[in-house]
């Protein structure tokens, strides 16, 4: 139950790879499970996949999200 | 520390076996981002909060919202839809360990292609119709069959015997290969014995047992009937003749890697055929006192449970009781069998503690820091 936290397609590689920022990390994950996602998508990852492509503003709305509930998700804060 | 939430498990082996293993669960509590929310807007939001599960989280807060507005249970069709988008979601998570973690925990090559494969087409059998779900299910039930445990199904009889059984998996299959390789690592009996079993309760004798909308402290570390009970693929098949073989000789988490291939099957045998009188619901709902309704869904890893308390058509209150939190509870399973084994180096000891990890199913990333006694 990880929260999905949308990365962001940063450039494709071959064989099925390809390069995400999340939160200003850079990281090489597969996209061998998804369909279509080009530069500029967003895509949940999950140990070194992408489950699933979101368009930029369902994305976006998540972070918001997530941005702004930061403090309260932390484990143990009063809810 | 990974803000998605995360595992770390911190143990040290002091040259003999490994004498203390803690879990720190770091997992947000995301059950707070829907409280003072409206009904729809909430119902929207839990798909696509969770990386994992998001269709069973998805269904199983409409079963709860469903049950907190007395509304009638859902009809066939609808009950058949939610079966097979919850069992293609469980059978893509049961993949990801049988085909790429396990084996690569042995040093066995993970079967990249055939989980990505695989984890497509229970994708469309999860929202495709009754005939592409019959025929995933084949082909997980093929797969277990002739790739993950084929030296099962080339005899009738049940192995006699461990090394019997050892025989058979080492036979064939990556599974079998990798399940041979943790009944060589040797026998493990917890000092305190393994934790309890999760039984299969439907929703409403969870509602009975938590009697309201259960509280953060108890959703980080929930109890049945006051004590910790370790859920998922085990719980579910412990009695599965050779999960129980596995379990009296002293492979307990071998036994867990055993029954994650039963659990698999189930759920190949769900979307050929769901709603079947010889199983149980895999997602129900009940009431749990005025406007407020508990659903109870089976998922890869273990039940999961949405509590939720409405006022009008805003969330009230609202509880998530999720599978890792049950195994990886401060005295669960993990507590208990995380130390005081032998281990002759320190390699054998991190094998066997990720292979502990894995069994117990943690839905999130994991890392496990093993320090050597004097070398901490």
């Amino acid at each position: 139950m990880c929260l999905a936290i949308p990365a962001r397609v940063v450039e494709l590689a071959a064989d099925d790879q390809a390069v995400v920022d999340l939160g200003g990390v850079r990281k090489q994950i597969s996209l061998a499970l998804v369909d279509g996602v080009v530069p500029g998508d967003y895509v949940i990852v999950h140990v070194g996949y992408a489950l699933s492509r979101l368009d930029p503003e369902e994305a976006e709305a998540t972070l918001a999200l997530f941005r702004e509930a930061g403090e309260l998700l932390q484990p143990g804060s009063a809810a | 520390m990974n803000p998605a939430g995360e595992l770390l498990i911190a143990a040290e082996w002091d040259g003999l076996g490994v004498t203390r293993a803690a879990a720190r669960n770091s997992r947000p509590h995301a059950a707070k981002l829907l409280i003072g929310r409206s009904v729809d807007e909430a119902l929207a939001l839990v798909p696509a909060l969770f990386t994992l599960c998001g269709k069973a989280q998805g269904l199983t807060a409409r079963a709860a919202v469903a049950a907190a507005r007395a509304e009638p249970a859902p009809d066939e069709p609808a009950r058949i839809a939610a079966e097979r988008a919850i069992a293609a979601e469980a059978a893509q998570e049961h993949l990801w360990r049988l085909l790429l973690d396990w084996p690569a925990l042995f040093d066995h090559e993970p079967r990249r292609a055939r989980f990505a494969e695989l984890y497509r087409r229970l994708a469309s059998a999860g929202s495709g119709g009754a005939e592409t779900a019959r025929e995933v299910g084949g082909q997980l039930l093929d797969l277990v069959a002739a790739e993950l445990l084929s030296g099962f199904f080339t005899v009738a009889r049940e192995p006699s015997s461990l090394a019997e059984f050892a025989s058979r998996a080492r036979r064939g299959g990556t599974v079998g290969a990798a399940l041979a390789d943790l009944l060589e690592m040797g026998t493990h009996s917890p000092p305190q014995g393994m934790a309890a079993l999760l039984p299969g309760a439907d929703a409403a004798t969870w509602a009975a047992e938590l009697g309201g909308v259960p509280d953060e402290a108890y959703c980080r570390a929930p109890t049945w009937q006051g004590a910790p009970a370790e859920t998922g693929a085990l719980a579910r098949h412990h009695g599965s003749m050779l999960v129980k073989l596995l379990i009296d000789r002293g492979h307990p988490v071998a036994a867990r890697l055993f029954a994650e291939v039963v659990d698999l099957s189930d759920w190949a045998s769900r979307l050929r055929h769901p709603l079947a009188n010889d199983m149980p619901p895999v997602l129900d709902a009940a009431p749990l006192g005025e406007a407020a309704g508990l659903a109870r869904c089976e998922t890869a890893r273990g039940v999961l449970i949405h509590a939720v308390c409405l006022e009008g058509d805003t969330i009230a209150d609202y509880a998530i009781v999720a599978p890792t939190e049950w195994n990886f509870h401060p005295a669960g399973s993990f507590a208990r069998e995380g130390s005081g084994w032998q281990a002759p180096d320190p390699e054998t000891a991190r094998r066997h503690l990720t292979a502990l990890v894995l069994g117990l199913n943690p839905c999130v990333p994991f890392q496990v820091n093993l320090a050597e006694a004097g070398h901490a």
